[in-house]
């Protein structure tokens, strides 16, 4: 199989328009197990009570966020080294779920601390961190669109993609590096996790849920983008008139 | 205390939940009028080919 073929925009639209749907109906479900298992099943936790339940939804987005960050600057990597149109695509498809990622993380991160410290906000070094990856996003996203060349927005947006790439590994060791009010990982590779099996069955549903989601709003939002910097091209116009589109 | 209020943290556990469900939602239809918006303009942009 020449999995190259997959990199024109001809090729992945149709395969894109096919797969998305599953990746949604998986969510979908996921999301339900999740919030079943994490509601109705997961207990009270000992220390936080109630309040640890926003972590799966926490958890599971602001990793999302750094990982999506990290893939946006892969696809970035690769426009410009084998400058091809599908991987600019896919990066400038990328960004706007990661933001949203990062929001919800914030959010509810704001939402978990007021109970859990006393405060919505601190300048604490992960928060901090997770503030301006939300920014990098942002940047990102206003600078693709600024420039009115896609080629050069492509690049401009690659370059600053892969500049800000430096911030995932500092938020993920900077409750390491630093003395910060965020607490550390409680899910490792190296150790046992140190919560209960409920509760993790419950993250890593709500985290396949988020992945399932983000890929297929990640595929549904690079269709768009292939109709609308290909609108000039043949095979575009002809899905069109066949009404295959 | 009923099951919703989570024993007084149900404002911050819905709170939570309820703008990720709705951040999900925003997003879904944004992408869904971005698709409608971009096959209209490509109909158009075949169209006015056409007239020429």
């Amino acid at each position: 199989m020449n999995w190259f073929k997959y990199s024109s925009p001809a090729s992945f639209y149709p395969v894109a328009g096919k797969v998305y749907p599953w990746f949604f109906a998986a969510a979908m479900i996921l999301f339900v197990v999740a919030l079943y298992v994490g509601f109705a099943v997961a207990p009270t936790d000992a220390q936080q009570g109630e309040s640890y339940r926003i972590m799966f939804v926490h958890v599971a987005t602001a990793t999302l966020s750094m990982f999506l960050y990290v893939v946006m600057a892969l696809w970035c990597a690769s426009s410009l080294v084998f400058n091809t149109r599908l991987s600019a695509m896919m990066a400038q498809a990328i960004a706007p779920t990661g933001a949203w990622f990062t929001f919800i993380a914030l959010w509810t991160g704001a939402l978990w601390g007021k109970p859990t410290w006393g405060t919505y906000w601190v300048w604490d070094a992960r928060i901090t961190s997770e503030l301006i990856l939300l920014f990098l996003y942002g940047g990102f996203l206003a600078l693709t669109q600024a420039i009115e060349d896609p080629r050069r927005a492509d690049r401009a947006g690659a370059l600053l993609a892969l500049v800000g790439v430096i911030n995932v590994p500092i938020i993920y060791f900077s409750v390491r590096w630093w003395n910060t009010l965020h607490q550390g990982a409680s899910i490792t590779v190296s150790a046992a996790p140190k919560i209960a099996q409920p509760m993790l069955v419950a993250l890593f549903a709500m985290m396949l849920a988020f992945w399932a989601y983000a890929i297929a709003a990640a595929l549904r939002r690079v269709r768009c983008i292939i109709v609308e910097r290909e609108s000039g091209s043949d095979w575009l116009r002809a899905l069109k008139r066949q009404g295959t589109l | 205390m009923e099951w919703w209020q989570f024993n007084g943290y149900g404002f911050y556990i819905w709170g939570s939940y309820l703008v990720a469900a709705a951040a999900l939602a925003i997003e879904s239809a944004l992408l869904a009028a971005r698709r409608a918006r971009a096959l209209r303009q490509l109909g158009d942009s075949i169209e006015a080919d056409g007239a020429r």
